[in-house]
């Protein structure tokens, strides 16, 4: 007998800029009915991919899908809301200025008979569904003024109207503050007592222990464990999640301490919806020395570091170059103090994809002498100094008057990193840089870091891939939910993927700001 | 004297507001389904062009409205198909559509009759409605004596604030403009809305244009032609009313006002009337201004800054 | 290189384009159609004169071009060009007037110089409003060029009026001042040369001055021009001005190279100049074949209505139905791809 839902063999592959990206590489999902299934994994993993195929969000390249032992075949998501299969994505789909009764039946709109829809009635109609659910929100309050986790029932209502019997939560704690998390975790058990399936897709391995009847750990696309939480302790969930260590083999020397080249200090950084991404940070980045903030994405590093390169103004505290605020400075007075930065975005922010190649790689230093004099750009200065770095860094590309725009993911990164690393910065702060790129590519890029290091620059870098986070790092900070929750230091002793991850899945913290905030004010 | 002032003034402001308020709302719809639409100056004018000659070939003035519909809300399709389907941007389009109306009605005029200006003497003209009590009130007079298509304006834009706000059509158009990603995973169709929006358009500014020409059974074409900047006005009272057909409408009757001003005080001072036509321009641009200085955004979609 | 000739293909689409149009309205309102296209293709050839004339429209539209151009490079969309240049015809004709005692070597470069000063500090306020309360460029200049429209006109009949003159037009300055010509008979004058001149400027500036690179690089991607170090809230500022400055010499050059006084009409000089622009890519060099293309449609109704029965307006309907059908970039692709099927 088939379980109440079966994925077999899902596979599903991504083109991008004649990239092939697999991101799921022939997946099984088992799921019985009745139960809380955990679906773990970092990101990337695949396990948002795999629900977004189930609901028919994304569409799969192989493999079959059984639920309630009959073969499922739909089109798009209302044909899952048909069959009673509902998904509440990690971007909440609600409007803001909309209540709580029009985001419930959105789509799905009632109305009389001349097609009005009467906003008493609708609201008296979504009051008594919520009575039957077992749920109450006032209907008419507009949904922007509501808190996450309340916003979050209002997600989980909507597809409950909409008749689901298998509710899928993409990383519903991670907007959610704890006090909501346990919150939500009641509903779940209500939910689950009403006879309705959930699978929850998380990272967070804590809260998996606390709530989940049923793990399936992808890791890189692929199935790698599964089976009964009860069966599981910790350490070992932990590891299937992040794989076994790869030692890079990379040859390092531990650095003496360094001067302090970069300060940051009590740094809040608010983002649109006026919560808080980044919670008073302070750190210090310190020459010859590369500092790693680990973190699943989401943990506010994004905001961070544009606070620190000025493209986000930081709601509290400074950020000091050598002892001279430059916190609320443009970019420009930025790049002047010496910091160089290669984003995550390469495509939007990291470069202009419509300009060419020169124009790509100049726009830090076209100012400056030799590349123009008394405001003349000496053209035949700029195409030989392009060509060179096209060819140091192996960028394929057809000539440097080419668009960018028709470059591969890979060299677009290449661009950067050539533009960025050649800019006599002495502060390099790097995102993702090695995310799509190939294992040579890759390598590369570990090189130019460590050669960097030697010269005596200060670089932080932000990544998820935990190798890089061991392999290259003399600091480790790692980020959760906008703090720093401990600071490890990678010279003193070896320090394993897992005892990382703990700390980037919420497991453990350790009181980071207490032990190094002197550190960090009194040099 | 003074109440037969204010009456004055009310009657105009309102004949002054129905060619604003009715754009506007059309450009309300297109801004919605995110394809605003700037083409509302050409719309308006192959409205006037073809209404007035329709109506004076047909001596029908139903006929005339239908014909000044149909035009403008060809004008406003042939916008959304080249944008659709070639993938053009909607404002250089836009602004093709705009030259391509004025081009076309003023060239047809000449052939017809000579000249960019016509005078239809015996087209239909619509006439005023005077309603019977409220004629005779005081300050309410000025509510009496207009055009069909003025009282009609007034219906319109109740119902466009029923539709918007009251139905499902309304709540789908409305998520598209705030969040299409949303929109799309509800499976709301996007480019269906688009589609619907530019038909609302062209009906609505196919009324405004009827209401320039058929009063008074005349088109007048040339580079400023008699929608005479209407066209950008009631852009700007989408930018002050947003997505509210009320403050679209209220919005707009203060355009209306100013215009309505203008020809007050054309009539009782000795001020230039070439000067007084600035006011209603300087009257939106200041209201503009007013209005962003309060921290508002212009939520005008697609607009590239 | 490679933009520069796609840029040329979809000039010279443009122009079969244009030519096909005009040929099949011609045919269609003509009573004698093929004497009718002779005289409006090859009318504006047939001697110096006409030749002359057509060059001589294109001047001021070629410096319209390139005012639209430097704005929409940096992604400013300026929709007032025609009341910059306007306002900036009025006020250089102002001190061409006031001049009239002055030689000319004085008055001229002034009035030139007002007439851009005017203009640019017009289309920097919509720039300022930008970036002080983040108000759309695009509306703004519309609601501006929309309100200098009868603000100029009211000068030009009222305060600024020549009496003599039975219509809305500036009293003449000292006929001296104005532009020789250079192609008797026709009205060809050595505003041409100052056209040329900008274009070559730009060309420069375009390809060779930091401040080129600073605008082009702000057009196209700000967001990053900014996280490149670029100052974009000045160079906003600057192509604004630049734009505006430029519309209020064109009407300046029309003024001192044809009219001779300021008209009070719209010339259309000023929105045609968008179009030109969108065509040419922006690039400066391509703007003159533009501009002359418009000329060239311009004159050759002209020529049709003098010489054959084609209505004059013929003209604008084939300018605009041209900027519509540029606008359609997925047809040239269509295009492109319907001929590489062909050519294999």
């Amino acid at each position: 007998m088939k379980s109440y839902l079966e994925m077999q063999e899902i596979n599903k592959t991504y083109r991008t800029y004649g990239h092939i990206v697999m991101a799921l590489k022939g997946v099984n999902l088992n799921v019985k009915k009745g139960t809380v299934h955990a679906v773990l994994g970092e990101n990337g993993a695949g396990k948002t991919t795999l629900m977004e195929i189930l609901v028919s969000v994304l569409k799969k390249d192989s493999g079959t899908i059984y639920f309630r032992g009959q073969k499922l075949e739909i089109e798009n998501p209302f044909q899952a809301f048909a069959q009673g299969i509902g998904m509440v994505h990690q971007h909440f789909s609600l409007i803001k200025d909309f209540t709580v009764a029009e985001n419930i039946v959105l789509g799905v709109e009632p109305v009389n008979r001349i097609g009005i829809i009467n906003s008493e009635q609708l609201e008296k109609k979504v009051l008594k569904f919520f009575r039957e659910s077992g749920f109450v929100i006032d209907p008419s309050v507009v949904v922007g003024t509501l808190s996450m986790g309340q916003r979050q029932k209002v997600e989980i209502l909507r597809i409950l109207y909409r008749g689901a019997d298998l509710l899928i939560l993409d990383e519903p704690t991670s907007v959610l503050a704890e006090q909501e998390v346990k919150d939500l975790f009641r509903v779940v058990n209500i939910l689950k007592k009403q006879g309705k399936t959930i699978i929850f897709i998380t990272h967070k391995v804590k809260e998996v222990l606390d709530i989940a009847d049923e793990i399936t750990v992808l890791r890189e696309g692929r199935t790698v464990g599964k089976g009964r939480v009860k069966d599981f302790d910790k350490k070992r969930i932990v590891q299937m999640i992040m794989g076994e260590s790869i030692s890079l083999n990379i040859e390092r020397i531990p650095p003496k301490k360094g001067k302090i080249l970069l300060s940051v200090q009590g740094l809040s950084v608010k983002s649109k919806g006026d919560s808080e991404k980044v919670k008073d940070i302070s750190f210090n980045l310190r020459k010859g020395e590369i500092t790693v903030i680990a973190g699943v994405s989401g943990s506010g590093q994004k905001e961070l570091v544009e606070a620190i390169f000025g493209l986000r103004q930081p709601s509290a505290g400074k950020v000091l170059v050598e002892g001279k605020d430059i916190t609320n400075l443009a970019p420009r007075d930025h790049r002047k103090m010496g910091i160089s930065y290669i984003p995550e975005d390469r495509m939007n922010l990291g470069s202009s994809l419509n300009s060419s190649l020169i124009e790509n790689i100049i726009v830090d230093k076209y100012y400056k002498l030799p590349f123009s004099k008394r405001g003349w750009m000496q053209i035949d200065l700029l195409k030989k100094y392009s060509e060179r770095l096209v060819d140091r860094y192996n960028i394929k590309i057809a000539d440097v008057d080419s668009c960018v725009g028709n470059l591969s993911g890979g060299n677009i990164q290449r661009v950067i990193i050539a533009r960025e690393l050649n800019a006599d910065s002495k502060i390099l702060i790097t995102q993702e840089p090695t995310m799509g790129l190939d294992l040579r590519s890759t390598k590369y890029v570990y090189n130019l870091l460590l050669e960097m290091r030697k010269q005596g620059k200060a670089i932080l870098l932000l990544t998820s891939d935990m190798d890089e986070v061991i392999g290259l790092s003399d600091k480790i900070l790692v980020m959760y939910q906008g703090e720093i929750v401990v600071s490890l230091d990678n010279n003193l002793r070896a320090i394993s993927k897992d005892e990382i991850g703990e700390y980037m899945l919420g497991i453990k913290r350790q009181n980071y700001i207490e032990q190094h905030v002197s550190e960090v004010y009194n040099e | 004297m003074i109440i037969s002032l204010i009456d004055s003034v009310i009657y105009t402001t309102i004949a002054a507001t129905t060619p604003i308020v009715l754009p506007a709302l059309g450009v309300m719809f297109t801004n919605f389904s995110r394809m605003f639409n700037i083409a509302l100056e050409g719309m308006m004018l192959v409205s006037a062009f073809s209404s007035v000659l329709i109506a004076d070939i047909t001596s029908s003035l139903l006929l005339g409205v239908i014909a000044g519909i149909v035009a403008a809300t060809i004008l406003g399709l042939s916008i959304f198909f080249i944008c659709h389907y070639f993938h053009a941007e909607v404002f250089i389009v836009g602004m093709g559509a705009n030259l391509v109306a004025t081009g076309l009605a003023t060239f047809i005029s000449i052939q017809l009759k000579g000249s960019s200006s016509l005078i239809f003497e015996n087209a239909p003209k619509l006439e005023r409605i005077n309603i019977p009590i409220i004629k005779n009130i005081p300050i309410l007079s000025g509510l009496s004596g207009h055009y069909i298509i003025d009282y009609l304006a007034i219906v319109i834009t109740v119902i466009c604030y029923v539709v918007i706000f009251h139905t499902r059509y309304g709540y789908h158009l409305r998520t598209i403009g705030k969040d299409a990603w949303v929109a799309k995973t509800l499976g709301i169709s996007i480019v269906k809305h688009r589609f619907i929006s530019y038909l609302w358009c062209g009906f609505l500014c196919g009324l405004g244009g009827a209401v320039l020409s058929l009063p008074v059974g005349v088109f007048l074409g040339g580079p400023v032609g008699m929608t005479n900047g209407r066209g950008w006005l009631a852009i700007a009272v989408l930018c002050l009313g947003q997505e509210n057909p009320l403050n679209i409408l209220v919005a707009a009757l203060l355009i209306g006002a100013a215009l309505a001003l203008s020809d007050l005080l054309q009539v009782t001072t000795n001020l230039s009337p070439r000067l007084l036509m600035i006011l209603p321009f300087a009257a939106a641009l200041i209201a503009i201004v007013v209005y962003m200085a309060k921290g508002h955004k212009t939520g005008l979609g697609i607009k590239i800054q | 290189m490679n933009k520069f000739i796609s840029s040329l293909k979809r000039l010279f689409i443009a122009i079969v384009f244009a030519l096909m149009l005009g040929a099949v309205i011609i045919i269609i309102t003509s009573s004698k159609p093929s004497n009718a296209i002779k005289i409006f293709f090859l009318g504006p050839f047939s001697n110096k004169y006409f030749f002359g004339n057509m060059i001589s429209y294109a001047i001021p539209l070629i410096i319209s071009g390139l005012a639209a151009s430097i704005a929409f490079s940096a992604n400013m969309w300026n929709m007032g060009l025609e009341g910059q240049l306007y306002i900036g015809g009025l006020c250089g004709t102002y001190f061409a007037c006031q001049m009239s005692s002055y030689p000319a070597a004085i008055a001229i470069p002034i009035a030139l110089i007002v007439s851009f000063l005017v203009g640019g500090a017009i289309a920097a306020v919509s720039s300022y409003l930008k970036t002080k309360w983040n108000i759309n460029v695009f509306l703004s200049s519309l609601l501006i060029a929309n309100g200098l429209f009868p603000f100029v006109t009211f000068f030009l009949e009222g305060p600024f009026n020549d009496p003599k003159a039975g219509f809305a037009a500036s009293p003449r300055f000292n006929q001296n001042f104005m532009f020789s010509k250079i192609l008797s008979p026709s009205e060809l004058h050595s505003g041409l040369f100052i056209a040329l001149g900008f274009v070559v400027l730009f060309y420069f500036i375009r390809r060779q001055r930091v401040l080129g690179y600073e605008i082009k690089i702000t057009g196209e991607n700000a967001l990053f021009a900014y996280y490149g170090g670029v100052p974009t809230g000045r160079v906003e500022i600057i192509a604004m001005f630049l734009s505006g400055g430029l519309a209020g010499l064109a009407g300046m050059i029309n003024v001192f190279g044809s009219t001779g006084r300021m008209l009070g009409y719209m010339s259309m000089i000023g929105w045609n100049g968008i179009p030109i622009a969108i065509i040419a890519r922006y690039d400066p060099i391509i703007v003159v074949p533009a501009a002359l293309l418009f000329s060239f449609i311009q004159k050759g109704a002209e020529a049709g209505a003098l010489f054959a029965d084609i209505t004059p307006q013929v003209a604008q309907l084939i300018q605009a139905a041209i900027f519509y059908i540029i606008t359609a970039e997925g047809l040239f692709d269509f295009i492109g791809i319907w001929k590489r099927k062909v050519v294999k």
